[in-house]
């Protein structure tokens, strides 16, 4: 019982040096680390094979102290830049290649190891045709045109959700999966929406571009 | 032991053998016109020279929805199968403006995928045109469009809606006529005398866009009671098409069908029975008896019409809005004779 009593005591007063201390030289924080990367197995219409290699450039970070019950639970938001490039194939049909950047709000649960985003942006779609293409001319003559696409402006929407390896560590690498929503403009004459499932793994490597700091407030 | 051994390679040799002539002809094509890159889906026996390009329906549907029930198994066996995505359709994709969108370069489109197909696959290839109900419009104005019928062999037009006026006034007769039947018959007695006495209220000589499409929507009603009690035959197993898996995206395929299908409302005047005495090659028309989406009299009407020295008309008594899948045996017995005979 003594020792319990004791250990609530030394987190009370971690929790207070925390928010007393949220003014002190953030460059201290280790959980400042470098862009993180992505990779992703990308399903157009979920079943649609693809793959997805991206990255994410941290604007902001604000850490959130809650205090419940007797414990305190640390909730970090963030602003995120995600730049990424996907391709997918349709049998038969299509390779879609998808450039895209993306703004996401992300709120960490670093207690419990995971997180949620939602996040909008702009992206442009190149969809080659699979199998020959052929043209017809004024004069009726038919005529191969090689490696034929067309290219669309393609924004989207997206839910994101993961889960960190450890705890109260965004150096851990995740697991996360995301559902986009994307808006096809200009898509025989219309805009067409269509969406896509991803299942990837998030991680830092040994060096790369550092994350933006990290600033604290308590509640 | 032994025997089984040999059974098993025996096997393994058949079913081998099947799945390589299944790829014998297998690819797709896209033809490229005006803005829009359509894919045409080739399946079966390109060495027979003889290919049936299918022209779907809609306007909304996708060609790969044809490859579908037992009709095509045989089909396939015989002749090369086109599926066709038309402009907007299926998995067509392209940037072009809202006004491209009609029938007259849809009937383009068509002629460009006649001539990339006799380009691709040889100048003696002989093209038999499948369209089926708005397949049928569309193939219907190639067929009346100068002299474009004379780079294809036939024409075969199932349940084809080529006069959508005379359609709206044909289908509501039929709606009377045929719950007055089933009524007195003792068949879905409630449902009918609601079929009933909304076709009644329709004025035949004024009859709105909107209430074209309420004709549209109660002919699958009205198949639907048939098919409960047992008055069309109903379709029996075959090839499907994955939702999942297959080539066509169902939601892109869905929503840029149906914006397509808007721009199209053109059609809803199209009548193009006065000019069907312009059709000069052969013509098969195959019509469900009980088709109240483009009842069979268009079918007659057609026939009557059409030019040609060769021509049959052929009404499945035990089918609906599609023969091939309600009677697909006879349906493709049909095909196969009249293809038989023209090629």
């Amino acid at each position: 019982m003594l020792n319990r009593k004791a250990g609530k005591m030394k987190k009370y007063v971690i929790v207070l040096g925390l928010v007393m201390g949220s003014g002190v030289a953030i460059s201290q924080d280790d959980r400042q680390t470098v862009m993180p990367v992505s990779v992703s197995y990308f399903g157009n219409f979920a079943t649609h094979p693809g793959v997805k290699i991206g990255t994410e450039y941290h604007l902001k970070h604000i850490s959130v102290l809650k205090e419940k019950k007797r414990k305190t639970k640390e909730l970090l938001k963030s602003r995120i830049i995600v730049p990424s490039m996907s391709v997918y194939a349709h049998p038969q049909t299509k390779v879609g290649w998808l450039s895209a950047v993306d703004f996401e709000l992300r709120r960490n649960n670093l207690s419990k190891g995971r997180f949620w985003g939602v996040g909008a942006g702009l992206g442009y779609l190149r969809q080659f045709n699979v199998g020959e293409t052929y043209v017809v001319d004024e004069s009726g003559s038919v005529k191969k045109a090689p490696l034929a696409s067309k290219g669309y402006f393609s924004p989207q929407t997206y839910l994101t959700y993961g889960k960190y390896f450890g705890k109260n560590d965004m150096k851990n690498k995740a697991l996360y999966s995301r559902l986009n929503v994307h808006y096809i403009f200009g898509y025989n004459a219309a805009m067409v929406p269509d969406f896509s499932l991803e299942l990837g793994m998030i991680w830092n490597p040994k060096w790369g571009i550092r994350r933006s700091q990290i600033k604290k407030k308590s509640t | 032991m032994k025997y089984l051994g040999i059974a098993l390679i025996l096997l393994t040799a058949v079913s081998c053998q099947k799945k390589a002539d299944d790829l014998a002809i297998q690819e797709t094509v896209f033809v490229r016109n005006n803005g829009a890159d359509m894919p045409v889906y080739i399946r079966g026996n390109i060495a027979s020279k003889v290919m049936i390009l299918v022209v779907h329906g809609g306007p909304g549907g996708n060609g790969l929805e044809y490859r579908s029930g037992r009709y095509v198994e045989a089909l396939e066996d015989k002749y090369a199968m086109a599926y066709w995505d038309q402009r907007g359709q299926g998995m067509s994709h392209g940037q072009y403006a809202a006004s491209h969108v009609n029938i007259e370069q849809m009937v383009d489109d068509l002629d460009a995928v006649v001539k990339v197909m006799k380009a691709k696959y040889g100048e003696d290839l002989s093209i038999v045109l499948l369209g089926h109900s708005w397949g049928g419009t569309l193939t219907a104005k190639y067929m009346i469009t100068e002299r474009l019928q004379d780079n294809v062999k036939a024409w075969i037009e199932a349940d084809g809606a080529h006069d959508i006026p005379k359609l709206n006034k044909d289908a509501t007769r039929m709606f009377i006529a045929e719950a007055n039947t089933q009524i007195a018959a003792g068949n879905s007695v409630d449902q009918w005398q609601a079929i009933l006495d909304w076709a009644s209220a329709i004025d035949t000589n004024n009859i709105s866009v909107d209430q074209g499409g309420e004709i549209n929507s109660k002919a699958y009603e009205a198949e639907g009671y048939l098919r409960n009690d047992g008055i069309l035959s109903s379709s029996s197993g075959g090839i499907t098409n994955s939702l999942f898996f297959g080539p066509t995206n169902p939601i892109i395929s869905g929503i840029s069908g149906n914006a397509t299908s808007n721009l199209l409302n053109e059609v809803e005047e199209l009548s193009m029975t006065d000019e069907l005495h312009k059709v000069t090659i052969p013509c098969l028309f195959l019509w469900g008896k009980y088709d109240f989406v483009v009842p069979p009299q268009l079918g007659v009407d057609a026939y009557n019409e059409v030019s040609s020295a060769q021509k049959k008309l052929v009404i499945f008594e035990s089918s609906g809005h599609s023969p091939m899948d309600n009677e697909w045996e006879k349906f493709t017995q049909e095909v196969i004779e009249f293809v038989d005979l023209v090629k």
